[in-house]
């Protein structure tokens, strides 16, 4: 089963290198990875959807929890989190279904940001689901190139409560 | 300390903070990345540097000297070729456990990346293997880089901690001042109790009908050993302990059922079997111990007391866990217990075990034995002494037959299984305990692994007693072939092509004796230990096919136990 997981660290690439051996090590396969900053100094954000057995996935938590640079490592269930990801699509450009193609990217929520002799650049916005439903969708025009971001998720406040953590 | 607010080269800040870690020795071999630390050293007075034949050497003394003495080894390399020699005892000591520091010389910093001369990425190498590791980037850090390893390294669950320390780090200069305390946000190991969790341990014991405490390292390292003794007898309950955690609980009393585990006794493991409550104290339910996890004592309740949360429901799943500091933990169950508890009925059913299959050997036919030597050694020392065991089958005699009294006197290689550990771990040992008799056993494979370090212990003149258990086989490599692999012994005899280990032994400096009866071993071991002007190397030649058991073959159930051949 996927699962979200954000960790909280400091020393950005040793720690990732250590996290990445370790999921190695385990054999847990990643689906995406997002690394940011965070509203503290010298404070990364790592994101990652890890696809496995829920033992596993608990095992390898509690490994990265231990590690000297992570101060928080914590999995999202999809209800307790809010996730998004964004795509950018490229489609070829044929005349006769341009306007078919606008609607279909208002009707995803999406925008054309670019329109060039021969493709349009569609960047879409949304839960995984969403991205690949857009992606279905956007493939019956014919998608020449597409770029996603990694996932990236916040968890509700609810939640936070709900597991009677402190709402950083 | 009048040298606070002065400016020092990384060199000299080096020993500074050595000093205010009350650094007794440095296992360590030169090389150009460390000669500024080298000629620092020329004027240091405060302690020891112990100079090595091999960079492994260093680690497992360093590992020797903490298990033996609580306290943080350290070891001193050079870069590349010297660096990557520690690996090997960088891993060992993180799999059981070990406090070291280990510093490693490297290229200056302006030549990183480069593929310089003796350049090697040892913090990359190191990470999977280090509980943390550093690489010190500006003179200016060196000092809180070196209070946080020894922090790091000694406190929660105690490990390795490497740090990298290129070249020009060592001549920069700045002001000297070493941090009083740390604070590090990721790395808070808790010490704290949960009162809830302690009283529901006494709650369950009480009402248990057929405990078992199984005692891992964890119990020593915390120093738990005497709050385990006045648990364990107040409340009349069985004792069991792993491999590293012999010693935590004296093996001759008799509410010592031994070892559990592959090699375990049948009592112990029987015991693990049938109770109603393990209470897992400093344990990891290893697999060498638990066999096939899934029926590890299926029907107990299982309690599992650990400093770190990642150890919990990892192998085994248990119904309560107690984050925390072991030796506390323990004495607040005692505590929370009340009235002595007893378990006759439980006691009679475990001595049955116990006379059903005791350990035994075949002593009748006049072949020397390693058994027999592990109880002639026993005998002469009355337990007060430090055996430090290789890998293989004379480490699991050594196991079930030396019986351990005292916490910090059992050493050997349990997690990696590194043959050549021993002698250079002895070595370790001896500068820890000087007023006790270290012992080294080892296998002739073992042995000649890291044979190079009897010159570290002649050089010393170091009273070692070592000894050699010549069957001519790689025996526990021979006993899996003989049991599981078709009598196929490929490249397990050594009987062709051993060498004379008399001649080498007196080569390297040492005194030496042999022999291959029975009748001989006190007397030869009466010569050795009444030899202290160095080390004295005693080989037993002892019989060729001799299996260990019982054995619970890897990845079975405990109850699938083979007792004897």
């Amino acid at each position: 089963m996927k699962k979200t997981i954000s960790v909280l660290m400091e020393n950005r690439i040793p720690t990732l290198n250590r996290i990445t051996n370790l999921l190695c090590g385990v054999g847990l396969e990643i689906d995406s990875v997002s690394i940011t900053d965070t509203e503290t100094a010298g404070i990364t954000k790592m994101i990652f959807i890890a696809d496995g057995e829920d033992a596993v996935i608990e095992q390898a938590l509690k490994q990265i929890d231990k590690l000297v640079d992570v101060i928080q490592a914590l999995e999202f269930t999809t209800s307790d989190s809010f996730v998004r990801e964004m795509a950018l699509i490229k489609i070829h450009q044929r005349k006769n279904d341009l306007n078919d193609l606008t609607n279909a990217v208002n009707l995803l929520n999406g925008k054309i940001i670019d329109v060039g002799k021969k493709t349009i650049t569609v960047e879409i916005t949304g839960t995984p689901e969403k991205i690949k439903s857009a992606q279905n969708l956007l493939n019956n025009y014919g998608i020449k190139e597409i770029t996603k971001s990694a996932c990236i998720a916040v968890e509700k406040e609810s939640s936070i409560i709900k597991n009677k953590r402190r709402i950083r | 300390m009048k040298k606070q607010n002065m400016i020092l080269n990384g060199a000299e800040i080096f020993f500074e903070c050595l000093k205010q870690e009350k650094v007794e020795y440095i296992f360590g071999y030169p090389g150009g990345a460390v000669l500024k630390i080298y000629e620092q050293l020329y004027g240091v007075d405060f302690l020891k540097h112990i100079l090595v034949r091999h960079e492994q050497g260093a680690v497992h003394m360093a590992e020797g000297y903490a298990k033996a003495s609580g306290k943080t080894g350290v070891v001193l390399v050079t870069s590349g070729p010297g660096a990557t020699n520690a690996v090997t005892g960088i891993a060992d000591a993180y799999m059981d456990s070990v406090p070291v520091v280990v510093f490693t010389g490297q290229v200056a910093s302006n030549m990183l990346g480069k593929d310089s001369f003796q350049e090697v990425n040892i913090v990359g190498i190191t990470r999977p293997v280090t509980k943390y590791n550093f690489q010190v980037r500006d003179v200016n850090e060196l000092a809180m880089t070196i209070k946080k390893a020894f922090y790091i390294a000694s406190t929660g669950r105690p490990g390795p901690v490497v740090i990298d320390l290129p070249k020009d780090i060592l001549v920069d200069k700045c002001e000297f001042s070493y941090p009083g305390r740390i604070e590090l946000r990721g790395y808070k190991p808790s010490y704290s109790l949960n009162q809830k969790q302690i009283k529901q341990a006494a709650d369950v014991l009480r009402k248990s009908k057929r405990p078992v405490l199984y005692v891992g390292g964890g119990v020593i390292s915390s120093g738990g050993s005497r709050e385990l003794f006045i648990l364990a007898k107040e409340n009349n309950l069985p004792v069991t302990m792993t491999l590293q955690g012999l010693g935590a609980f004296p093996g001759n009393d008799d509410q010592s059922l031994g070892m559990l585990g592959m090699h375990g006794t049948y009592c112990a493991n029987q015991a693990v079997n049938n109770c109603d409550l393990l209470i897992a104290l400093g344990a990891r339910f290893d697999d060498r111990v638990t066999g096939k996890a899934s029926s590890f004592a299926k029907d107990a309740f299982k309690i599992h007391v650990d400093i770190e949360p990642a150890q919990i429901n990892k192998n085994v799943f248990t119904n309560l866990s107690i984050i925390g500091d072991v030796k506390h933990i323990i004495a607040e169950i005692a505590a929370e217990i009340g009235a002595p508890l007893n378990f006759s009925e439980w006691w009679k059913q475990i001595n049955e075990w116990r006379e059903e299959f005791p350990l035994s050997y075949d002593s009748q036919d006049g072949r020397l034995r390693t058994e027999f030597v592990y109880e002639k050694l026993f005998e002469k020392t009355e337990g007060n002494a430090v055996i430090v065991t290789d890998v293989g089958q004379h480490q699991m005699w050594g196991a079930q037959y030396f019986r351990f009294v005292y916490p910090r006197t059992h050493i050997t290689s349990g997690g990696l299984g590194t043959m050549g550990f021993s002698l250079p771990a002895s070595i370790g040992a001896y500068f820890a305990v000087k007023d006790r008799t270290v012992i080294s056993v080892n296998g002739d494979g073992g042995f000649q692994m890291n044979i190079q370090e009897l010159v570290t212990a002649a050089a010393y003149k170091i009273p070692l007693k070592i000894i050699v258990i010549n069957n001519n086989n790689l025996g526990m490599v021979r006993q899996w072939q003989e049991l599981f692999f078709g009598e196929k012994y490929s490249f397990t005899d050594l009987s062709e092509s051993n060498p004379d280990f008399v001649k080498v032994a007196e080569a390297f400096g040492c005194r030496a004796f042999s022999t291959d009866s029975p009748k001989e071993v006190d007397s030869i071991l009466d010569k050795a230990f009444s030899f202290n002007d160095g080390p004295a190397v005693v080989e037993f030649n002892v019989v060729r096919d001799d299996l260990v058991f019982p054995m619970v073959p890897a990845g079975r159930s405990i109850s699938d136990m083979v007792v004897r051949k």
